[in-house]
């Protein structure tokens, strides 16, 4: 009994596992999307334009761009299997382009289908484009033909030399999830010869862009951020009585510290920033090993002092013109109070009364230098 | 299958108790304690681990005055025949109930992450599978292969630590102004994770050295809370307490957060190692509940056992099935956490009241 | 469990019945005892009997007859016919009656070691069938029976499939008394204990149980005495029947004990308190109990660094598991969960398979069946052919395959990697179990994906767990775990580290070495 009943159960086992089968679908069926961008519908009233970018599988080193408009991002693609005989496989997504409009009209419905599908993963890039998305690809895949691997490449390089900012879907689904917390987006732009770069960086309040910086002010931002291990190449310039002395370039890992304390209803942000770097050109001197210590402690100064006025320009901007916590640092305030003024964060009036003081210190170490 | 092949060692007990309890609780744990206790949600962990403690306390001393302490045994010795029987019916069909839960809700996850288009029908059988022939083997077997599968819980909780550096421990803060009827909601919600400590009701007879017992559960109880606290604390300083709420599972989501070379898709590779954890409860129940059976039935182990352990796993099956969708299966959840209250504290009062009130009779039992 | 233990039963009675039936004592006349054994020289010309006189006056009537090839010729002319002919003193028997020619002879006649006094006809039959020179006298009803069997035999040679690079080169071979020598050779303590078994009703082929008294569990010598006194099949023909006689599981492509081909390797496993089963005809040892990781552990092991050994210890947990896995992995990540592979190698693997008309599982499927087909004929074909099979399968097949859109590149170098590692598992039983293995979890995952592989793994690892080698469980120290014997099967630790034995196998003495022992 007990056997029949166990070859029974081996046999069912089997029928079901010969019926299985359900999920398979070999890889050569499948089209890769490496980039999504999204734009606002241009021949639509409402909707929006899906544009991807694919490797050709048949041919080696060459990717291709497809835009479909539909209703919705489920509509475009139900709309490119009408054409297709291969289907999506959405969990290699590298990167995820929005055009401006797009952003400025609120990503939070755009992001909604990367959230809830489980084989997307959460680590993919988000970028707002000046301009459209469309625009970008194809005219930045002309020219490279890996833009589906150099575009994440830009993010994911372990050595940043740049300052920019690298969100994460997870980062920005956390951001707009969160009290206190704004996300900010790198922005990428194309020349019409198809050349493209980090142009500069989305502010964000919640889910909507309000405004985008150039590269120049990045620079302070992510410092001001306190972004995890960011470090990058900045020049710098002393000058003595009006006179330039000293020129060249360091690079700095920086560390921020914020304190936060609170008299009555303003809050009073204290940022400080740990500047450590390391020279990598320095004009005045040609020698290798420096005589003279100041001159290092003159760097530092108009380093600190370079980074502190970009840094202050920046915190006027976001108090009197963005009114949003792009700085991230609302949360040390409910850290404390979280209880109290867990209702007023989101509101313009919080940042813009804060008092927010920055103090930065620059210290180059450097080696070889006589007693 | 005589009796020896349902011997334990105590070091196994530990790892049976871990195994029982770790389940697919865990992946939906953050989320459900901190929609109560906000940033406190790890305090709940705390405060809600008193139950198996208590529950394992009272089986230990409720234990203690017997020579044989079989539950079937006991029942009848103290509430007699019929009522013992029942008693012990009872609680057959709460494992049964309570593991139809925990196995529907690993197909889910299952379905979800990883074979969308399979049926549910065949997940679940697939799943069933390696449970019915784990328990079919007996106790011993069960008890080695909770000791090898504890160590792939160890990878699973070394692959959430790599998450530790990404955190914000501005999440977590304050600690002051704690809401308590939030953190006693909490707690209550977590319940549900702790269930299967009560396992130890019947498990207790298979253990070789009885004096071990109660020091092997502790720690057993120990490293589960241990492993429920570092989970959540890392949940929530990755997510926070806010944006948790929006992810049914937030531990297989945290996993997806950070992306790892070569390996690609660590919550898809955690699923995979998850098996031996998410079915693991199944098993131990399911021989609890099997073992138990036969004991009633007074059927040999040697002819009946696999047949009732095929039984008992076709019953999960069916329960398992019974839920329309996922919602149900969490209100169930719901209620399974308030009857595991009810099996892990009011049986062992239960015996107590009974064994206190019946002096004469456990004598008589000893004898017997 | 099994139907055929039944049936089993009732052919031991049988045979039991059959061995009692013609167990008629010797006649004391020689003409009687002539007449009894005619029908069976009469059947078989290799018996040869010859009748003679004893020395004396008159001598005594005496018969010899014994099988042809098995004595030693020199022998019985030299030791045996020539002293009775020559030296044996007849004339005694009359003054001291017949029965005492018989100890005379026993004690000054035959200049052999093994006689044996035999009453019964059975045991007269037996004798010479097995091999022994019988004697029979006239009026005595007693025979002897003479051990001076000379079997050719291969010499000890190098083991074939246990090839070490360093340590010793000798192997077993066929002869189970110099397979015994070999063994006490290297093990020369008084407490090694030889018990002689003799199998199989036809073949009554000798078994040989050895362990070390006082380190071996009695429990377990007594478990396999049992076993072997309770074979009743008509033949053994080596160890390997007795391993499927006396194995607990039957239903199980995995080999609960270990054989070895090397005699040092068996004086280890003596030393750590497990039991050697010899046979005769076969050149190779039974281990009993063997546990799983002792099939993925190799001599060289013991012989080389202790670091280098973990090294190649892990590489070999490592071949196993790509040997089981490797095929099943591809399919699963290929047609299941793509999104596991990194995106370059995923598009790269596309392309390779663009071409390719059949889904990845039947092309995993056909490439698995050339694969055990080339093996297959390798195993069987003379060794310079058999290489050629190998080149031509392997290269040309290969490369032909790939050209005519057959098979992609990639799953060529799976089932290359797959072949590599099934044989880099030092046990020849254990690759077999790994390829059949290795089928059922390419069903799995082809049916389910990495799922499918997850819980063809799991039920992988119950059913290992669940095997019992002679009552020592199969996966020890894993499961249970015994954390002390990881010195010797995560790693291996310093020889002079390994104080105690492994727990995992029952012993009386648990202590290797002690400290006062320096």
């Amino acid at each position: 009994m007990g056997k029949l009943l166990k070859v029974g159960l081996f046999i069912l086992f089997c029928l079901s596992s010969l019926a299985g089968c359900f999920d398979a679908e070999d890889i050569e069926n499948f089209n890769i999307p490496l980039i999504a961008a999204y734009d606002v519908a241009e021949n639509r009233e409402e909707g929006v334009d899906v544009t991807v970018l694919y490797p050709n599988v048949a041919q080696r080193n060459r990717e291709f761009v497809e835009k479909i408009s539909g209703k919705a991002i489920g509509d475009t693609r139900a709309g490119r299997g009408t054409r297709y005989p291969s289907t999506l496989l959405l969990g290699d997504i590298q990167v995820a382009l929005y055009g401006k409009d797009l952003a400025c009209q609120g990503l939070g419905p755009y992001i909604d289908n990367y959230v809830r599908d489980p084989r997307i993963k959460k680590s993919l890039f988000m970028v707002v484009v000046e301009g459209r998305g469309d625009q970008f690809l194809e005219r930045a895949h002309k020219i490279n033909p890996y833009l589906g691997f150099e575009i994440p490449g830009l993010f994911t390089s372990k050595k940043k030399n740049q300052f920019y900012a690298v969100t994460t879907l997870h980062d920005f689904f956390h951001a707009v999830n969160t009290a206190g917390k704004n996300p900010v987006v790198c922005t990428m732009e194309v020349l019409p010869n198809g050349q493209y770069r980090v142009s500069g960086t989305a502010i964000f309040k919640k889910d909507r862009m309000i405004d985008v910086v150039g590269m120049d002010e990045t620079i302070p931002l992510i410092l001001l951020r306190g972004e995890e291990g960011c470090c990058g190449f900045i020049p710098f310039v002393v000058k003595k009585d009006g006179k330039v002395i000293d020129k060249g370039t360091v690079e700095i890992n920086s560390k921020r510290k914020v304190r936060v304390q609170r008299e009555g209803e303003k809050f009073i942000f204290y940022i400080k920033l740990k500047i450590t770097g390391r020279l990598v050109e320095h004009y005045a001197t040609n020698r290798l090993i420096l005589e003279d210590k100041n001159c290092i402690k003159d760097i530092e100064k108009a380093l600190a002092g370079q980074i502190k006025k970009e840094g202050v320009k920046l915190i006027h901007r976001m108090q009197d013109e963005w009114r949003v916590d792009c700085l991230d640092i609302t949360k040390y305030a409910l850290a404390k109070w979280r209880k109290e003024i867990k209702d007023v964060v989101e509101e313009e009036t919080f940042v813009k009364n804060a008092d927010i003081r920055l103090e930065v210190e620059v210290d180059i170490p450097f080696w070889g230098a006589k007693n | 299958m005589d009796k020896s092949r349902f011997e334990i060692t105590s070091k196994q007990l530990i790892f049976i108790i871990v195994g029982s309890e770790v389940a697919t609780g865990i992946l939906s744990l953050p989320r459900v304690l901190s929609a109560e206790a906000g940033q406190h949600a790890w305090i709940a962990v705390l405060t809600g681990a008193l139950v198996p403690l208590i529950c394992i306390y009272l089986i230990d001393t409720l234990y203690r005055g017997f020579d044989d302490p079989d539950f079937v045994r006991v029942s009848h010795a103290l509430f007699g025949k019929a009522l013992g029987s029942l008693l012990v019916i009872t609680f057959i069909l709460y494992i049964i109930f309570f593991q139809g839960i925990v196995i529907r809700i690993f197909a889910e996850i299952t379905k979800i992450f990883l074979l969308p288009r399979t049926p549910l029908y065949i997940i679940l059988f697939l799943i069933l599978l390696p449970v019915y022939y784990a328990v079919s083997k007996g106790g011993r077997v069960v008890g080695r292969l909770n000791e090898i599968l504890f160590w792939i819980l160890l990878i699973d909780l070394l692959v959430l630590l790599v998450l530790l550096p990404l955190g914000d421990y501005t999440l977590l803060l304050p600690l002051k102004d704690l809401d308590y009827k939030g953190l006693l909601k909490a707690t209550r919600e977590s319940f549900y994770s702790y269930a299967g400590v009560e396992i130890l009701l019947i498990l207790y007879v298979m253990v070789r050295k009885k004096e071990e017992v109660f020091k092997a559960a502790i720690v057993g109880q120990f490293i589960v809370i241990f492993f429920y606290l570092v989970t959540v604390v890392i949940a929530l300083l990755i997510f926070g307490f806010e944006a948790i709420q929006q992810l049914t599972w937030p531990v297989l989501n945290l996993l997806s957060v950070r992306h790892v070379a070569v390996l690609e898709r660590l919550e898809i590779v955690f699923l995979l190692f998850w098996l031996g954890v998410g079915a693991r409860p199944a098993i131990n129940l399911s021989l609890a509940s099997a073992y138990s059976f036969c004991r009633l039935g007074r059927l040999s182990l040697a002819r009946y056992y696999v047949l009732t352990s095929m039984g008992i796993a076709l019953a999960i099956y069916l329960v398992a099935i019974w839920p329309r969708d996922l919602i149900e299966v969490f209100q169930l959840a719901n209620y399974a956490g308030f009857l595991f209250l009810l099996t892990s504290l009011g049986y062992p009062l239960l015996y107590h009241i009974a064994k206190f009130m019946r002096k004469g009779v456990i004598n008589h039992g000893k004898t017997a | 469990m099994f139907p055929f233990t039944r049936k089993r039963k009732i052919q031991t009675e049988a045979i039991k019945a059959d061995m009692g039936a013609d167990d008629v004592k010797l006649p004391s006349r020689l003409e009687e005892k002539i007449d009894l054994l005619k029908p069976c020289l009469a059947k078989n010309d290799d018996i040869v009997g010859r009748p003679f006189y004893l020395k004396g006056d008159p001598g005594l009537k005496a018969y010899v007859v014994h099988l042809e090839g098995i004595v030693d010729n020199i022998s019985l002319q030299q030791d045996i016919l020539r002293s009775l002919m020559f030296y044996a003193r007849g004339e005694d028997c009359k003054e001291k009656g017949l029965e005492y020619i018989v100890d005379h002879i026993y004690r000054n006649c035959l200049t052999v070691t093994q006689i044996q006094k035999i009453g019964n006809f059975s045991e007269v039959i037996r004798a010479v069938f097995d091999g022994f020179v019988v004697l029979f006298f006239d009026g005595i009803s007693a025979a002897l029976s003479i051990d001076i069997r000379k079997v050719d035999r291969r010499n000890v040679e190098e083991p074939v499939l246990e090839r070490a690079l360093r340590g010793s080169k000798e192997g077993f071979v066929e002869n189970i008394v110099v397979n015994t020598a070999l063994i006490r050779r290297r093990l020369k303590d008084p407490n090694l204990v030889v018990k002689k078994f003799t199998v199989g009703k036809r073949t009554r082929t000798d078994v040989s149980l050895l362990y070390v008294e006082d380190i071996a569990d009695p429990e377990i010598v007594r478990n396999v005495s049992e076993k072997l006194d309770n074979i009743y099949m008509d033949g053994i023909l080596g160890t390997s029947y007795l391993e499927q006689l006396i194995e607990d599981h039957h239903y199980t492509p995995f080999p609960q004990f270990k054989t070895t081909e090397r005699p040092d390797k068996a004086v280890m496993e003596l030393l750590e308190g497990k039991i050697i089963v010899l046979a005769d005809g076969s050149p190779d040892a039974l281990i009993i109990p063997s546990l799983f990781v002792s099939f993925l552990q190799a001599s060289e092991d013991y012989v080389e660094r202790p670091i280098i050994s973990f090294y190649h210890r892990f590489y070999r947990y490592l071949a196993f598991f790509l040997a089981v896995s490797l095929p099943a992995l591809y399919i699963a990540l290929l047609s299941f969960n793509p999104e596991l592979v990194p995106v370059q190698l995923l598009i790269s693997l596309a392309q390779g398979r663009d071409k390719v008309p059949f889904p990845v599982v039947l092309e995993v499927i056909i490439q698995e069946i050339i694969i055990q087909l080339v093996i297959e004929t390798g195993l069987r074909l003379p060794t310079p052919m058999g290489q050629t099979v190998g080149v031509v399968a392997g290269i040309v097949l290969g490369q032909a395959a790939i050209a005519a859109g057959l098979a992609s590149p990639a799953i060529i170098i799976i089932v290359a990697i797959t072949t590599i590692s099934t044989f880099a598992i030092p046990n020849s039983t254990m690759v077999l179990a790994s390829r059949l293995v290795r089928v059922f979890m390419i069903l799995m995952a082809a049916a389910f994906g990495m799922f499918g592989f997850s819980i063809g793994w799991f039920l992988l690892l119950v059913h290992l767990i669940s095997l019992e080698s002679m009552g020592v469980p199969y996966m020890a120290p894993y499961a249970p775990m015994r954390y002390p014997d990881f010195k010797d099967a995560v790693y291996r630790t310093f020889i002079s580290q390994m104080l105690k034995r492994p727990v995992s196998i029952p012993v009386q003495d648990k202590v290797r070495k002690r400290r006062e022992d320096g």
